[in-house]
Protein backbone atom coordinates (compact mmCIF):
# COMPACT_ATOMS: atom_id res chain seq x y z
CA UNK A 1 0.00 0.00 0.00
CA UNK A 2 1.34 3.55 -1.10
CA UNK A 3 -0.06 5.51 2.02
CA UNK A 4 0.76 9.10 2.20
CA UNK A 5 -0.29 11.41 4.74
CA UNK A 6 -0.30 15.31 4.66
CA UNK A 7 -1.33 18.09 7.08
CA UNK A 8 -2.06 21.65 7.81
CA UNK A 9 0.84 21.80 10.15
CA UNK A 10 2.95 20.19 7.63
CA UNK A 11 2.19 22.82 5.27
CA UNK A 12 2.81 25.29 7.44
CA UNK A 13 5.54 23.91 9.03
CA UNK A 14 8.48 24.53 6.15
CA UNK A 15 7.34 27.82 5.42
CA UNK A 16 7.59 28.61 8.93
CA UNK A 17 11.10 28.09 8.76
CA UNK A 18 11.67 29.58 6.02
CA UNK A 19 9.92 32.86 6.70
CA UNK A 20 10.82 32.87 10.44
CA UNK A 21 14.45 31.97 9.75
CA UNK A 22 17.30 34.15 8.48
CA UNK A 23 15.58 36.47 6.52
CA UNK A 24 13.78 39.22 8.28
CA UNK A 25 12.35 40.39 5.68
CA UNK A 26 10.51 38.92 2.06
CA UNK A 27 10.29 35.40 2.82
CA UNK A 28 13.54 33.91 1.33
CA UNK A 29 12.56 31.91 -1.82
CA UNK A 30 15.34 29.33 -3.57
CA UNK A 31 16.60 29.67 -6.87
CA UNK A 32 13.62 28.33 -9.71
CA UNK A 33 14.52 24.60 -10.09
CA UNK A 34 12.32 24.35 -14.23
CA UNK A 35 12.23 21.08 -15.25
CA UNK A 36 13.68 19.90 -12.38
CA UNK A 37 16.00 17.03 -13.19
CA UNK A 38 15.65 14.82 -9.96
CA UNK A 39 11.89 14.51 -11.25
CA UNK A 40 12.55 13.49 -14.39
CA UNK A 41 14.78 10.73 -12.77
CA UNK A 42 12.15 9.78 -10.83
CA UNK A 43 10.14 9.77 -13.26
CA UNK A 44 12.05 7.53 -16.16
CA UNK A 45 12.83 5.43 -13.02
CA UNK A 46 8.93 4.37 -12.47
CA UNK A 47 8.61 4.39 -16.16
CA UNK A 48 11.57 1.22 -16.19
CA UNK A 49 9.62 -0.85 -13.34
CA UNK A 50 11.75 0.60 -10.24
CA UNK A 51 8.65 0.37 -8.11
CA UNK A 52 10.85 1.90 -4.68
CA UNK A 53 10.79 4.87 -7.13
CA UNK A 54 7.23 5.67 -6.72
CA UNK A 55 6.73 6.95 -3.44
CA UNK A 56 9.50 9.09 -4.04
CA UNK A 57 8.06 10.52 -7.06
CA UNK A 58 4.42 10.86 -5.50
CA UNK A 59 6.36 12.64 -2.63
CA UNK A 60 8.12 14.99 -4.79
CA UNK A 61 5.06 15.98 -6.29
CA UNK A 62 2.17 15.70 -3.61
CA UNK A 63 2.39 18.87 -1.80
CA UNK A 64 2.18 21.17 -5.35
CA UNK A 65 -0.65 18.72 -6.69
CA UNK A 66 -3.00 19.22 -3.08
CA UNK A 67 -1.98 23.15 -3.80
CA UNK A 68 -3.26 23.51 -7.06
CA UNK A 69 -5.93 21.35 -6.23
CA UNK A 70 -6.89 23.48 -3.22
CA UNK A 71 -7.03 26.17 -5.05
CA UNK A 72 -8.75 25.13 -7.90
CA UNK A 73 -11.89 22.83 -6.04
CA UNK A 74 -11.45 25.34 -2.82
CA UNK A 75 -11.85 22.69 -0.84
CA UNK A 76 -9.58 21.14 1.23
CA UNK A 77 -11.33 17.60 1.09
CA UNK A 78 -11.68 17.17 -2.46
CA UNK A 79 -8.45 18.80 -3.06
CA UNK A 80 -7.21 15.52 -1.07
CA UNK A 81 -9.67 13.32 -3.76
CA UNK A 82 -8.34 14.64 -6.35
CA UNK A 83 -4.70 14.46 -5.33
CA UNK A 84 -5.25 11.07 -4.91
CA UNK A 85 -6.92 10.02 -8.18
CA UNK A 86 -4.12 12.31 -9.72
CA UNK A 87 -1.64 10.30 -8.03
CA UNK A 88 -2.62 7.19 -9.09
CA UNK A 89 -3.40 7.96 -12.61
CA UNK A 90 0.27 9.21 -12.86
CA UNK A 91 1.46 5.75 -11.42
CA UNK A 92 -0.97 4.07 -13.95
CA UNK A 93 0.25 6.19 -16.84
CA UNK A 94 4.35 5.91 -16.30
CA UNK A 95 3.94 2.03 -15.60
CA UNK A 96 2.41 1.55 -18.72
CA UNK A 97 5.09 3.85 -20.43
CA UNK A 98 2.69 6.82 -21.80
CA UNK A 99 5.23 9.36 -20.13
CA UNK A 100 7.18 10.16 -24.40
CA UNK A 101 9.72 13.28 -22.33
CA UNK A 102 10.73 12.56 -18.61
CA UNK A 103 11.65 16.09 -18.66
CA UNK A 104 8.39 17.25 -19.32
CA UNK A 105 6.89 15.64 -16.44
CA UNK A 106 5.28 18.39 -14.92
CA UNK A 107 3.65 19.21 -17.92
CA UNK A 108 2.42 15.74 -17.78
CA UNK A 109 1.09 15.70 -14.33
CA UNK A 110 -0.57 19.03 -14.86
CA UNK A 111 -2.83 17.22 -17.63
CA UNK A 112 -3.45 14.73 -15.33
CA UNK A 113 -4.55 17.23 -12.44
CA UNK A 114 -6.37 19.26 -14.74
CA UNK A 115 -8.56 16.65 -16.04
CA UNK A 116 -9.25 15.47 -12.39
CA UNK A 117 -9.83 18.26 -11.44
CA UNK A 118 -12.65 19.33 -14.75
CA UNK A 119 -14.43 15.55 -13.57
CA UNK A 120 -14.44 16.71 -9.88
CA UNK A 121 -15.86 20.01 -10.69
CA UNK A 122 -18.77 18.38 -12.82
CA UNK A 123 -19.33 15.39 -9.94
CA UNK A 124 -18.17 17.83 -6.92
CA UNK A 125 -17.29 14.63 -5.59
CA UNK A 126 -15.48 12.25 -7.66
CA UNK A 127 -16.59 8.47 -6.93
CA UNK A 128 -13.70 6.09 -5.70
CA UNK A 129 -13.87 2.74 -7.77
CA UNK A 130 -14.14 0.07 -5.12
CA UNK A 131 -11.15 -1.81 -6.85
CA UNK A 132 -7.57 0.65 -7.05
CA UNK A 133 -7.23 1.85 -10.25
CA UNK A 134 -3.68 0.17 -10.36
CA UNK A 135 -3.57 -3.24 -9.31
CA UNK A 136 -1.51 -3.56 -5.75
CA UNK A 137 -1.53 0.24 -5.61
CA UNK A 138 -3.56 2.14 -3.71
CA UNK A 139 -3.20 5.70 -2.30
CA UNK A 140 -4.64 7.43 1.08
CA UNK A 141 -4.30 10.62 1.99
CA UNK A 142 -5.52 10.59 5.54
CA UNK A 143 -5.30 13.83 7.20
CA UNK A 144 -6.58 14.38 10.95
CA UNK A 145 -10.21 15.77 10.80
CA UNK A 146 -9.89 17.01 14.39
CA UNK A 147 -6.72 18.80 13.64
CA UNK A 148 -7.85 20.14 10.81
CA UNK A 149 -10.71 21.82 12.56
CA UNK A 150 -8.40 22.76 15.38
CA UNK A 151 -6.22 24.85 12.85
CA UNK A 152 -8.91 26.32 11.18
CA UNK A 153 -10.61 28.07 14.26
CA UNK A 154 -6.52 28.70 15.18
CA UNK A 155 -6.03 30.55 11.58
CA UNK A 156 -9.14 32.42 11.96
CA UNK A 157 -7.96 33.77 15.70
CA UNK A 158 -4.59 34.83 13.93
CA UNK A 159 -6.51 36.97 11.36
CA UNK A 160 -8.08 38.06 14.19
CA UNK A 161 -4.70 39.76 15.56
CA UNK A 162 -3.64 41.50 12.83
CA UNK A 163 -4.33 45.92 12.68
CA UNK A 164 -7.41 46.22 10.58
CA UNK A 165 -5.15 47.77 7.97
CA UNK A 166 -3.25 44.63 7.32
CA UNK A 167 -6.55 42.35 7.37
CA UNK A 168 -7.70 44.81 4.67
CA UNK A 169 -4.09 44.27 2.54
CA UNK A 170 -4.45 40.53 3.03
CA UNK A 171 -8.33 40.90 1.58
CA UNK A 172 -7.71 42.96 -1.12
CA UNK A 173 -4.69 41.36 -2.13
CA UNK A 174 -6.44 37.20 -1.73
CA UNK A 175 -9.83 37.81 -2.14
CA UNK A 176 -9.97 40.81 -4.72
CA UNK A 177 -6.65 39.62 -6.41
CA UNK A 178 -5.96 43.62 -6.25
CA UNK A 179 -2.44 45.06 -7.12
CA UNK A 180 -0.12 47.26 -4.75
CA UNK A 181 0.08 50.05 -6.11
CA UNK A 182 -3.79 50.08 -6.27
CA UNK A 183 -4.32 48.98 -2.32
CA UNK A 184 -1.82 51.45 -2.21
CA UNK A 185 -3.76 54.17 -3.62
CA UNK A 186 -7.01 53.35 -1.31
CA UNK A 187 -5.40 53.13 1.56
CA UNK A 188 -3.13 56.37 1.16
CA UNK A 189 0.49 54.17 1.66
CA UNK A 190 2.98 53.68 -0.26
CA UNK A 191 3.03 50.53 -2.48
CA UNK A 192 6.37 49.48 -0.54
CA UNK A 193 5.07 49.46 2.69
CA UNK A 194 1.84 47.75 1.05
CA UNK A 195 4.34 45.01 0.24
CA UNK A 196 6.11 45.55 3.45
CA UNK A 197 2.77 44.65 5.87
CA UNK A 198 1.69 42.20 3.72
CA UNK A 199 4.75 40.03 4.19
CA UNK A 200 4.50 40.72 7.64
CA UNK A 201 1.19 40.22 8.12
CA UNK A 202 1.61 36.54 6.44
CA UNK A 203 4.26 35.43 8.53
CA UNK A 204 2.34 37.04 12.23
CA UNK A 205 -0.31 34.44 11.00
CA UNK A 206 2.22 31.97 10.31
CA UNK A 207 3.75 31.83 13.26
CA UNK A 208 0.77 32.44 15.74
CA UNK A 209 -0.33 29.31 13.55
CA UNK A 210 3.06 27.22 14.60
CA UNK A 211 2.60 28.23 18.46
CA UNK A 212 -1.17 27.18 18.71
CA UNK A 213 -1.11 24.10 16.82
CA UNK A 214 0.17 20.31 17.63
CA UNK A 215 3.31 19.59 16.90
CA UNK A 216 3.29 17.85 13.31
CA UNK A 217 1.99 14.34 12.59
CA UNK A 218 4.89 11.70 10.92
CA UNK A 219 4.82 12.30 7.32
CA UNK A 220 5.33 8.47 5.74
CA UNK A 221 4.62 6.62 2.56
CA UNK A 222 4.99 3.12 2.19
CA UNK A 223 4.94 0.74 -0.11
CA UNK A 224 2.34 -2.17 0.68
CA UNK A 225 4.23 -5.17 1.92
CA UNK B 1 6.02 29.47 -20.70
CA UNK B 2 6.98 33.00 -19.64
CA UNK B 3 10.31 33.48 -17.86
CA UNK B 4 8.12 35.30 -15.09
CA UNK B 5 6.33 31.93 -14.33
CA UNK B 6 9.04 29.69 -14.52
CA UNK B 7 10.22 32.10 -11.47
CA UNK B 8 9.11 32.60 -7.92
CA UNK B 9 7.29 35.13 -8.03
CA UNK B 10 5.26 35.80 -4.98
CA UNK B 11 3.11 38.40 -6.08
CA UNK B 12 2.22 36.08 -9.08
CA UNK B 13 0.99 33.52 -6.33
CA UNK B 14 -1.17 35.78 -4.52
CA UNK B 15 -2.71 36.91 -8.14
CA UNK B 16 -2.76 32.90 -8.87
CA UNK B 17 -4.36 32.19 -5.97
CA UNK B 18 -6.81 34.77 -5.96
CA UNK B 19 -8.36 33.73 -8.91
CA UNK B 20 -6.54 36.82 -11.08
CA UNK B 21 -4.88 35.22 -14.10
CA UNK B 22 -5.36 34.21 -17.45
CA UNK B 23 -5.89 30.57 -18.39
CA UNK B 24 -2.33 30.37 -19.98
CA UNK B 25 -0.35 32.20 -17.11
CA UNK B 26 -2.07 30.38 -14.55
CA UNK B 27 -1.43 26.55 -15.95
CA UNK B 28 2.51 28.58 -16.56
CA UNK B 29 2.23 29.06 -12.51
CA UNK B 30 0.92 25.28 -11.74
CA UNK B 31 3.50 23.57 -13.82
CA UNK B 32 6.11 26.07 -11.52
CA UNK B 33 4.10 24.71 -8.55
CA UNK B 34 4.36 21.03 -9.62
CA UNK B 35 8.33 21.63 -9.90
CA UNK B 36 9.02 23.48 -7.22
CA UNK B 37 8.29 23.36 -3.50
CA UNK B 38 9.05 26.09 -1.56
CA UNK B 39 6.18 27.51 -4.45
CA UNK B 40 4.17 25.07 -3.43
CA UNK B 41 4.03 25.38 0.11
CA UNK B 42 3.56 29.69 -0.35
CA UNK B 43 0.29 28.45 -2.01
CA UNK B 44 -1.15 25.94 0.58
CA UNK B 45 -0.17 29.18 3.32
CA UNK B 46 -2.28 31.84 0.86
CA UNK B 47 -4.52 29.43 -0.30
CA UNK B 48 -5.62 28.62 3.88
CA UNK B 49 -5.04 33.00 4.55
CA UNK B 50 -7.66 33.15 1.66
CA UNK B 51 -10.44 30.67 3.22
CA UNK B 52 -9.81 32.21 6.57
CA UNK B 53 -10.09 35.35 5.28
CA UNK B 54 -13.73 34.94 3.42
CA UNK B 55 -14.95 32.68 6.44
CA UNK B 56 -13.73 35.39 9.05
CA UNK B 57 -14.95 38.27 6.50
CA UNK B 58 -18.46 36.41 6.47
CA UNK B 59 -18.58 36.53 10.23
CA UNK B 60 -18.08 39.50 10.51
CA UNK B 61 -21.01 40.74 9.56
CA UNK B 62 -23.49 39.93 12.30
CA UNK B 63 -21.02 41.90 14.59
CA UNK B 64 -21.48 44.91 12.61
CA UNK B 65 -25.13 44.94 12.53
CA UNK B 66 -25.13 43.70 16.47
CA UNK B 67 -22.65 46.88 17.24
CA UNK B 68 -24.67 49.02 14.70
CA UNK B 69 -27.77 48.00 16.26
CA UNK B 70 -26.42 48.94 19.60
CA UNK B 71 -24.63 52.27 17.62
CA UNK B 72 -27.87 53.37 16.55
CA UNK B 73 -29.62 53.23 19.86
CA UNK B 74 -27.00 55.12 20.99
CA UNK B 75 -27.06 57.61 19.20
CA UNK B 76 -30.60 58.34 19.45
CA UNK B 77 -30.36 58.48 23.06
CA UNK B 78 -27.37 60.97 22.50
CA UNK B 79 -30.10 63.24 20.46
CA UNK B 80 -32.96 62.65 23.39
CA UNK B 81 -30.21 63.75 25.79
CA UNK B 82 -28.85 66.98 23.44
CA UNK B 83 -32.49 67.78 22.82
CA UNK B 84 -33.41 67.80 26.52
CA UNK B 85 -30.52 70.17 27.12
CA UNK B 86 -30.98 72.67 24.25
CA UNK B 87 -34.72 72.91 24.38
CA UNK B 88 -36.39 74.60 27.51
CA UNK B 89 -38.23 71.94 29.50
CA UNK B 90 -41.97 71.81 29.25
CA UNK B 91 -42.94 72.79 33.02
CA UNK B 92 -44.38 69.87 33.81
CA UNK B 93 -42.09 67.03 31.62
CA UNK B 94 -43.93 64.17 30.50
CA UNK B 95 -42.46 60.45 31.20
CA UNK B 96 -42.07 59.75 27.42
CA UNK B 97 -39.60 62.32 27.17
CA UNK B 98 -37.28 61.03 30.18
CA UNK B 99 -33.91 59.81 28.79
CA UNK B 100 -34.02 56.47 27.51
CA UNK B 101 -31.47 53.99 29.11
CA UNK B 102 -29.84 52.01 26.55
CA UNK B 103 -29.07 48.41 26.97
CA UNK B 104 -27.24 46.66 24.77
CA UNK B 105 -29.19 43.74 22.77
CA UNK B 106 -27.73 40.62 24.65
CA UNK B 107 -29.25 38.39 22.07
CA UNK B 108 -27.31 40.35 19.83
CA UNK B 109 -24.59 39.76 21.44
CA UNK B 110 -24.63 36.77 21.69
CA UNK B 111 -25.22 36.50 18.07
CA UNK B 112 -22.46 34.03 16.36
CA UNK B 113 -21.41 31.79 13.03
CA UNK B 114 -20.84 28.34 14.33
CA UNK B 115 -16.91 27.90 13.35
CA UNK B 116 -17.08 25.53 10.57
CA UNK B 117 -15.93 22.36 10.66
CA UNK B 118 -13.53 21.32 8.28
CA UNK B 119 -13.34 17.38 7.09
CA UNK B 120 -10.60 16.66 5.52
CA UNK B 121 -10.50 12.70 6.25
CA UNK B 122 -10.63 11.04 2.73
CA UNK B 123 -10.16 7.17 3.92
CA UNK B 124 -13.35 6.25 5.82
CA UNK B 125 -13.60 6.51 9.06
CA UNK B 126 -12.81 3.45 11.38
CA UNK B 127 -14.58 2.99 14.68
CA UNK B 128 -18.24 3.58 15.31
CA UNK B 129 -18.03 6.36 16.91
CA UNK B 130 -16.10 7.99 14.35
CA UNK B 131 -18.52 7.39 11.98
CA UNK B 132 -21.62 9.12 14.17
CA UNK B 133 -19.12 12.03 14.97
CA UNK B 134 -18.76 12.33 10.66
CA UNK B 135 -22.43 11.53 10.19
CA UNK B 136 -23.17 14.81 12.90
CA UNK B 137 -20.68 17.15 11.60
CA UNK B 138 -22.27 16.77 8.21
CA UNK B 139 -25.39 17.62 9.82
CA UNK B 140 -23.66 20.25 11.72
CA UNK B 141 -21.98 21.60 8.42
CA UNK B 142 -25.00 21.70 6.55
CA UNK B 143 -26.53 23.58 9.17
CA UNK B 144 -28.81 21.55 10.70
CA UNK B 145 -27.72 21.65 14.24
CA UNK B 146 -30.71 20.01 15.78
CA UNK B 147 -30.10 17.18 13.72
CA UNK B 148 -26.59 17.14 14.73
CA UNK B 149 -27.10 18.11 18.00
CA UNK B 150 -29.47 14.57 18.70
CA UNK B 151 -26.25 12.69 16.85
CA UNK B 152 -23.46 14.38 19.09
CA UNK B 153 -26.11 13.40 22.13
CA UNK B 154 -25.07 10.08 20.96
CA UNK B 155 -21.44 10.31 20.32
CA UNK B 156 -20.84 11.87 23.56
CA UNK B 157 -22.85 8.98 25.65
CA UNK B 158 -20.84 6.46 24.04
CA UNK B 159 -17.45 8.02 24.39
CA UNK B 160 -17.09 10.94 27.00
CA UNK B 161 -13.99 11.84 26.17
CA UNK B 162 -14.89 12.67 22.78
CA UNK B 163 -13.28 16.46 23.65
CA UNK B 164 -14.73 17.68 20.11
CA UNK B 165 -17.81 16.00 20.31
CA UNK B 166 -18.86 17.64 23.22
CA UNK B 167 -17.46 20.96 22.35
CA UNK B 168 -19.73 21.04 18.85
CA UNK B 169 -22.66 19.26 20.69
CA UNK B 170 -22.70 22.71 22.61
CA UNK B 171 -22.16 24.48 19.87
CA UNK B 172 -24.80 22.72 18.23
CA UNK B 173 -26.89 23.12 21.42
CA UNK B 174 -26.42 27.22 21.76
CA UNK B 175 -26.80 27.55 17.88
CA UNK B 176 -30.27 25.40 17.91
CA UNK B 177 -31.27 28.21 20.22
CA UNK B 178 -30.75 25.53 23.80
CA UNK B 179 -28.34 27.92 25.65
CA UNK B 180 -29.53 26.12 28.80
CA UNK B 181 -29.03 22.54 27.40
CA UNK B 182 -25.32 23.89 25.92
CA UNK B 183 -24.29 24.64 29.33
CA UNK B 184 -23.45 21.26 30.40
CA UNK B 185 -21.27 19.63 27.22
CA UNK B 186 -19.11 23.04 27.35
CA UNK B 187 -18.57 23.10 30.67
CA UNK B 188 -17.04 19.27 30.47
CA UNK B 189 -14.69 20.35 27.73
CA UNK B 190 -13.88 23.49 30.26
CA UNK B 191 -13.13 21.51 32.98
CA UNK B 192 -10.96 18.65 30.62
CA UNK B 193 -8.97 21.63 30.11
CA UNK B 194 -7.48 20.32 26.50
CA UNK B 195 -6.90 22.66 23.25
CA UNK B 196 -10.37 23.72 23.13
CA UNK B 197 -11.10 24.74 26.50
CA UNK B 198 -10.44 29.10 25.24
CA UNK B 199 -13.23 28.29 22.33
CA UNK B 200 -15.84 26.42 25.05
CA UNK B 201 -15.45 29.04 27.56
CA UNK B 202 -16.55 31.59 24.02
CA UNK B 203 -19.50 29.65 23.57
CA UNK B 204 -20.38 29.09 27.48
CA UNK B 205 -20.24 32.80 27.87
CA UNK B 206 -22.59 33.63 24.54
CA UNK B 207 -24.74 30.72 26.13
CA UNK B 208 -24.98 32.45 29.66
CA UNK B 209 -25.87 35.51 28.07
CA UNK B 210 -28.96 34.01 25.83
CA UNK B 211 -30.10 33.45 29.24
CA UNK B 212 -29.29 37.03 30.46
CA UNK B 213 -26.75 35.79 32.72
CA UNK B 214 -24.50 38.95 32.34
CA UNK B 215 -22.26 37.91 34.90
CA UNK B 216 -21.74 34.39 34.41
CA UNK B 217 -20.67 35.81 31.03
CA UNK B 218 -18.46 38.24 32.51
CA UNK B 219 -16.49 36.01 34.34
CA UNK B 220 -15.93 33.43 31.22
CA UNK B 221 -14.78 36.09 29.28
CA UNK B 222 -12.63 37.85 31.93
CA UNK B 223 -10.96 34.29 32.09
CA UNK B 224 -10.56 33.91 28.57
CA UNK B 225 -8.79 37.53 28.19
CA UNK B 226 -6.85 36.23 31.21
CA UNK B 227 -5.23 33.40 29.13
CA UNK B 228 -3.08 33.05 25.95
CA UNK B 229 -6.39 31.36 24.21
CA UNK B 230 -6.63 32.44 20.17
CA UNK B 231 -10.21 33.18 21.11
CA UNK B 232 -8.76 36.69 23.38
CA UNK B 233 -9.21 39.10 21.11
CA UNK B 234 -12.91 37.93 20.50
CA UNK B 235 -13.64 37.65 23.94
CA UNK B 236 -12.03 41.30 24.30
CA UNK B 237 -14.44 42.31 22.49
CA UNK B 238 -17.08 40.75 23.38
CA UNK B 239 -16.27 42.18 27.19
CA UNK B 240 -16.59 45.74 25.82
CA UNK B 241 -19.79 45.12 24.42
CA UNK B 242 -21.30 44.45 27.63
CA UNK B 243 -23.71 46.47 29.48
CA UNK B 244 -21.89 48.03 32.25
CA UNK B 245 -22.15 46.52 35.89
Amino acid sequence: MLRVASSCHEIFGRRFRRALGDNPGRVSIPAPRPDDPALAVLAERVQAGDRAAEPELVERLLRGVIAIATVRLGSRDLAADAAHDTVVALIEALRAGRLREPSKVAAFVHGILVNVIRVSHRQRKVERASEPLVPELHVEIPIDRVQAGEEQQVLRAALGTLEPVDRRILIATLIDGDAPADIARRLGLSAQLVRTRKSRAVRKVAEFVRRMTRPPGKRYIRERA
Amino acid sequence: MSESTRTCDAERLEQYVAGRLDEVTRDAVEQHVLECEACAEDVQLLAALRAGLSTSRASFIPWISAVAAVAVLAIGAGIVRNQRGSVPLPASPPAAREPVAVQPDLDALASFTPPPYLSLRTRAAESPTDRAFDAAMESYNAGRYDRAADLLAEVVKRSPDHEAASLFFGISLLAGGRPADAVEPLTRVIERDGTHTGLARLMLARAHLRRKDVAAARRELETVTAGADPEASQARALLKALPAR
